[in-house]
Formats: structure tokens, sequence, C-alpha cells
């Protein structure tokens, strides 16, 4: 009898796990792992004999199991319980989470630098020529900033190498690139500046660094008005910082995002990609995760203020530009956007022959400072 | 398609049962074929190309085996050898003879554009065992093509092992008992052996690839021992793990494939723990080859020549590389200084220190299996024989992520479950012990993507 009841329980097992999986009407999109999910591979022979079909079959079956979702959360949740202080690419400390790197072999690479800082220095000459400033803003990762953070023995083997990270913002100075290096500013206060369970700086972090900007720009570009009257104020719903979200939200935080209201609105049109969209630096849709600031990344966003007599500033980067953007664009009568990880079409000059600005911020978190690729190649994404 | 895997847990491995067990008992032969049709599948998936070179190997075997009664069965049985060796040698071997010829001989033959297919070195040896009892008259020829392509094919053993031989099989292919019972066992055998793969071996694995990954003047005389001890760890777990679930399989289809491991890290010597590691391997270069070249009825001199050669081959059998050769001739170095100089004394040893001396040894020879050149291996020995205590914080991050696993892995390679077993609480213990291992698997299984076994690609 007992032998019956066991062959019935993992027989069972095995036919109504994927039973259900295979009625249950299969989801497009993980939340958690923001991105979609795998579509059943259409049957394509030619990719049956070069091996290439079934792995995709795998892939399916692995995004769309039964209670996926549960099972990983209660598989983080065992991890946590058994303070394991790495769950997946997360150091959990007490309070903070942290990037989890591991053993070392890319060490940050010399020739990268150079190539980057041949680049720049190009971009940096062509906008003199043609009176346009160009400022390199470096911004602290929040792994950086917590680096301490790490438990002893994860210090170096848990972060990334850094070695050339300093070299590279003197290298910046030396090649006469302007540099507006946050980390001394932000790592002032580094537990009101950032976020505890997101890579980002949160938006006091960024208004700080708004502030440092316009600062910089009053000092030694162009007049420009600062908005000193802004109202930053915690949104109301739990906030899943890209950390917390590898965990599937389970590390218990009082973490928050937060909102800027201004004393006095300025109204903007705004375009994305093209294409008119709703007047908001703030995406009510995403009122729990970073994606709340300018509705994430956007190959192309313009926000026109109507207000000729002020400059105008192009603004060039990765995500972290997002929460500066819904300050920033008070202080200029046309802000663009740009992130080169998804605009194509045009490289930085082909773009800024239709398009003068008066500045370009070209912001930078430290762990991106030596990346050739994404926002570390204007050059190479023209119109095939 | 690895057992470990969703598609195989809950597509393929229902589906086969499915098939199988809706046809009447009475009609066994149906069920072979649905056996075997689902086996070639399994190995389609993998290759869907190089299935092809498994239809050959089972063509000509079954030819082979035919021909075994005829007069001219000497020549036979050398051209069957020859053809199988070489397949296995070129799919296997060539490019490596041509890389080092172009070492040796400072020539720059270009290498030829050859995949070597999966399991390979497993069925291979499988139709060449088949051929030579046939031979031996210990077996006789298989008349029905598809029971030998079974044989030869069957999914539990095919990719990497249990080296099955046909005299332990043949009389099962034709008539065998599907019990409950035995179903039950292989269910038992099957989730153990799922959760040594993807729960432990799969941990040891992140440890060791850590550990090896960085070049050997990082590495500390404690890490360098810390990657060694995970690595022995790993590979025991995974090959072991694999071995269980194959019988386990085997059982669900009411076939007895016998045991591959016998806790082989509780071993007093080199010779005792090669009777207990991968003992189908083992016995099977022992019949075919030490055996046919005279065994240990010969004079020492060729005695210690036919142990080289066995363990040479064994060595090189797990991969075209001089890692692997090293590896099988410093066995052979130990197993002959065991037999000749050291029996005695180990004998009379305590039991801690000939275990301690055993691990030793194995310990060593996993650092030259797992290295891929013979300049690392000795580079990352020459750390491990170079004492500090200086303690690299890899070290401490290992010890505080996996501290859990490292203890269940030491311990369960001692025989704990046998003891357990017995044990009437246990047994009552299992059946939630079973459900919760297969539940910690999928978990684990839904949190990684990819976790090929390491005996995949022999």
């Amino acid at each position: 009898m007992k032998h019956i009841i066991k062959v019935l329980f993992f027989c069972g097992a095995l036919f109504l796990l994927p039973a259900v999986m295979l009625v249950q009407k299969p989801a497009d999109y993980s939340y958690y792992e923001n991105r979609a999910l795998a579509e059943f591979p259409s049957f394509n022979m030619q990719q049956v004999l070069d091996g290439t079909y079934f792995p995709q079959v795998e892939t399916y079956i692995t995004d769309h199991f039964t209670e996926r979702t549960r099972l990983i959360r209660l598989n983080i949740r065992k991890e946590l319980a058994l303070h394991n202080p790495v769950v997946g690419e997360t150091v959990v400390t007490e309070d903070v989470l942290l990037p989890y790197y591991g053993v070392q072999l890319d060490r940050q690479d010399a020739e990268a630098m150079g190539q980057e800082l041949d680049m720049l220095d190009k971009l940096n000459r062509y906008c003199g020529q043609r009176g346009i400033a160009f400022l390199y803003v470096g911004i602290p990762e929040q792994g950086s900033v917590f680096r301490d953070r790490y438990p002893s023995y994860l210090k170096d083997s848990g972060f990334r190498d850094m070695s050339l990270t300093d070299a590279f913002g003197d290298s910046l100075a030396a090649r006469g690139i302007d540099f507006l290096d946050m980390a001394p500013y932000l790592t002032a206060d580094r537990e009101q500046y950032y976020s505890t369970t997101d890579h980002h700086f949160n938006l006091y972090g960024a208004y700080e660094t708004y502030l440092r900007i316009m600062e910089y720009i009053n000092a030694h570009y162009c007049a420009a008005p600062v908005t000193d009257d802004l109202t930053i104020t915690p949104v109301d719903t739990d906030f899943l910082g890209s950390r917390n979200r590898q965990l599937y939200g389970l590390f218990e935080t009082d973490d928050a995002l937060y909102t800027g209201t201004l004393a006095e609105s300025i109204p903007f049109t705004r375009e994305d990609n093209g294409a008119p969209v709703d007047a908001t630096v703030y995406s009510e849709a995403d009122r729990d995760v970073y994606a709340y600031y300018m509705g994430g990344d956007v190959a192309e966003t313009i926000i026109r203020t109507n207000r000729p007599a002020l400059p105008d500033v192009l603004v060039v980067g990765d995500s972290f530009t997002n929460a500066l953007e819904t300050i920033l664009y008070t202080s200029f009568d046309e802000m663009r956007s740009l992130d080169f990880r998804y605009y194509t079409g045009k490289t930085i000059y082909e773009y800024l022959e239709g398009y003068q600005p008066d500045v370009i911020l070209y912001v930078r978190d430290d762990l991106s400072y030596l990346v050739t690729d994404g926002n570390g190649d204007l050059e190479s994404h023209s119109a095939q | 398609m690895v057992f470990s895997s969703l598609i195989f847990l809950f597509f393929f491995l229902p589906a086969v049962l499915l098939c199988y067990y809706v046809v009447p008992q009475r009609f066994l032969a149906v069920r072979n074929g649905v056996l075997l049709a689902f086996s070639l599948f399994f190995y389609f998936y993998g290759e869907p190309r190089l299935i092809a070179l498994l239809f050959l190997s089972i063509a000509l075997n079954y030819f082979f085996g035919l021909l075994m009664r005829s007069p001219y069965r000497k020549i036979w049985l050398a051209l069957c050898v020859f053809c199988n060796v070489a397949m296995l040698g070129v799919y296997k071997y060539l490019n490596f003879f041509i890389s080092t010829a172009n070492s040796v001989f400072g020539t720059s033959t270009p290498l030829l554009d050859i995949v070597m297919p999966i399991g390979i070195s497993f069925y291979t040896f499988q139709a060449l065992s088949y051929v030579v009892d046939v031979y031996r008259r210990q077996a006789w020829p298989q008349k029905n093509p598809f029971s030998l392509a079974l044989y030869i094919s069957m999914f539990p053993q095919l990719i990497a092992g249990p080296i099955v031989r046909y005299r332990d099989v043949d009389d099962r292919i034709a008539q065998r008992a599907h019990t409950v019972a035995g179903f039950s066992e292989g269910i038992d055998r099957f989730v153990y052996g799922l959760a040594k793969k993807v729960l432990l071996s799969n941990v040891f694995a992140q440890i060791a690839d850590g550990i090896w990954l960085r070049p050997t003047d990082e590495l500390t005389f404690l890490l360098s021992w810390f990657g060694a001890a995970a690595y022995t760890l790993q590979i025991y777990y995974d090959f072991s793990g694999y071995s269980d679930m194959a019988i386990g399989l085997g059982k669900m289809f009411g076939f007895q494939f016998l045991e591959n491991f016998n806790y082989p890290y509780i071993s007093r010597s080199v010779t005792e723990f090669w009777r207990r590691w991968h003992m189908s391997l083992s016995s099977w270069f022992r019949d075919y080859v030490y055996i046919p070249l005279g065994g240990n009825r010969c004079s020492s001199k060729r005695h210690i020549f036919n142990l080289l050669v066995v363990w040479g081959l064994t060595g090189f059998w797990h991969g075209a590389n001089f890692t692997f050769l090293a590896w099988g001739l410093y066995f052979g170095v130990l197993l002959i200084c065991e037999k000749y100089a050291l029996a005695k004394l180990i004998d009379r040893l305590p039991r801690v220190l000939t275990h301690l001396y055993a691990l030793l040894f194995i310990v060593i020879g996993w650092v030259l299996f797992r290295s891929d050149t013979l300049s690392y291996a000795l580079d990352y020995l020459r750390v491990m024989l170079t004492p500090s205590l200086t303690v690299d914080p890899q070290l401490i991050e290992y010890l505080a992520r996996f501290w859990p696993y490292l203890l269940c892995g030491v311990v369960l390679s001692a025989p704990i479950y046998p003891r357990l077993a017995k044990r009437k609480a246990f047994v009552l213990l299992s059946y939630p012990l079973l459900a919760a291992l297969l539940v910690l698997c999928v978990m684990s299984l839904l949190n990684n993507s990819y976790n090929p076994f390491i005996y995949f690609r022999f």
C-alpha cells in the first residue's frame, strides 16, 4: 500500500504540474524580473537540426512553469532563512542590499579607458567648436557608496574592480573635459541621497545632483534659473527597488520612492521617440519602481517648456538621468534626453547636426565610466 | 536533454511512462518499442545530426554480433573493435592528436570541424561489450535489431552510464517484471539522485568553478585545498547522482542496472577507491582490456605494464587531454605501489590514517582531472603543497554562503543512508523527505537555468 501511495503521488506530480501549465493562459511578462517571458518557438526544422530549437522550448517551459513565481519566492525565502549572505546576485546585509559580482576576471581595462577618453575628447572638441558646453557628470552607484557595508570577506571579492575609476576622473581633467564628480556631495549623506534597495540614488540624490549641475552651469557656461522650491515627499506605495526586485520583494525594508512637487508648476509638452505623450515626468503606472521617474528608459525624450529665453540642454546617459530629468527640465527651454542603449538611427554627431543645445550633460554612474558600449559608444548608432 | 531539467522531469518522463504503461504487460515487445522510440528521441533532442552515428554503431554492432557465430569470428571481432575504436578515435581524439602532432613536429595541420557526440564513450563501450560477450560465448547474438538498439540506446544510461553489460540485461529485455515495489524503489533512487545533482553538486560546482577561475598565483594554500575539496564533492555528487537517477529510471521500467558507486570516499586505499568509484567502467576495463592482456597472471614486469596500459586508457577515456592521461597513469602508479609495496602497511595502520592517506591522493588526483592543462595542474598542486595560514576572503565567503551544503556533502558521502533506511522512523519520514527534495529540486531548477552533467560530453 505504501508503495502505491508513493507511486501515485510521484506520478500525480509528474502529470499534474505540466497539465496545469499547458491549460493555463501563459503570462507574457514577469514583473519581478522586469522582462518579457519567452514565447513558444515556432517549429523550424533547420533550428531542430542545428540544435537551437529545443533550448528555446526549454526556456519557454522554465518561464511558464506552473506556480513559477511562487516556487522562486519559496527558494528565496529559504535562502534568506538560512541567512545566506548572497542570494542570487544580491548581497543581503541587515539594512542594505548590494550587488554581488563574484570572481573578478575582468579587471578594468586601460585600453577601454583610453578608448572612452578618446571618444569623449573628440566630442568635447566638436562641442567646443560649435559653442556647446560639454559637462561629464559622474555619479557613484549605490554599491560604490555603501561599499563599506559589505561583509569583510566580500569587500573585494563581491564588488567590481574599480582600480581605474579614480584615474579616469583625473584623465578627463587632463584632456580638458569638464567633469563634475558628484561623489564628494552624495557620499556626504548617503542615507539621505541613496536607496538601500535599489542601485540608483533617490530623488533627494537626484535633486542634489541637479543643484550641483546648475551651480556648475551658471558658474561656467550660461545663466539658467535654479529650482530651489521643490518639495520632496514619499510616494504612498511600497517601493520595490531593483535589488529587492531580484529578491521578489522579500527583503523587509522601509526604503521609499519619492516624488517632487514644484511650488509653481511649469507647463510643458513631451514627446517620446517622436510621438507626443502625456505631459508628465512621473509615471503613475509605475508608482512602486524607479521607472516612476520619466516612465523608465526611453530612447529619446523631448520636453519643451516654451521659454525661448532659457538655454537648451541635451542629456545623455542611462537610467540615472531619469530621476534627474524630473527636475532638470524646469531650468531649460528645451530638454532632450538620449539613451544610446535604445536609440538608433544617428550617432551623436548626426544628432547634433539637427539639434544644437547650449549644454550637453553626459551623465554616467561610476561603474559605467569605462564601459564602451551602450551610452559608452556614441558613434555607432547610425542608420543602416 | 538532461535528467535534471524541467522538460525531462515534467514532459519527457511522464510521456514515456504513460505511453509505456498504457501498453498491456503481455505486449512486452511493444513496450520495448515505446522505450526504444523515446530513447532515440531523447538522443535526437541533444544530437539531431549525430544520431546517425548512433544508428551506425547499432547497425555495425548488430551485424558483428551475428558474425560472432561464423568460423572467422576472430577476424570479425578484430574488425569490430577497429570500427568502434576508430569511431571513438575520430570523433573524440582526432583533433587532440592533430594538435599534439603540431606541437611536437612544428607543423600547422588545421583541426577538423568535429563535434564529439554526446555519450559516444558510453554507447561505444556498451556496444563493444555486447560483441565481445557474444564472441566469448557469454551471451547469445541478439537477432532482433530493435532489442539490440534498445540495449545500446536506452535513455536512462545512454548519456552518462552506468556502462551496462549486455549479459546483465539481455534476459530482461525479453522478459521482466514490472512491480509497484520496483517502481517505488525507482522513485527513491531517482529523487535522491536528482537531489544529489541539483541541490549538492551544483553548489559545489559554484565553489570549485569560482576558485579554479582564478590564476594560480592568486590562490592561497587553504583556498587551493578548499577548491580541490569542493571539486572532489562536486564530481562525486554529480556522477553518483546521475547514476542513481539512471538506476532509478531503469527500475521504473523493470530493469536492474548494477551499482556504479559505493561510497568511494570512505576508502582506505586507492585500490579500494577504485572498487567503489565508477565500478562499471573499471570492471569494463578489467574484463575487456586487463584480463585479455594477461591481468596479474604473468610476470611482475608484465603485470605492471598491464596496469599502466589499463590506467592510461582509463584516464584517456575520460577526455582528449594530457591531464586525463596523467590522471589515469597517476592512479596506475599508485595502484602498483600499493600492490607491490604498501598493501601490508595499509592493512596494519589505523583506519583514520589510511583513510586520510587515501583521501589525500584522491583529492590530488581530482586536481589533475579538473585542470585544463598539465601546467595549470602542476601550478595548482604547487600551491597546495606550500603551506601557509593566509586566509583568502573568498574562502570565508564560500564557507559563509554554503556551509549547510558542505556539511551535508561531507556527511552524506559516508554510508549514512543505508543505516538510516533500515530504521522504521526513517521509513515513515522518507515520504515527506522525498516530496520535500523534489520540491526543493524544482525550486532550484527554476532559479538556475542551465546545469549540465560533468560526464555529459564523454
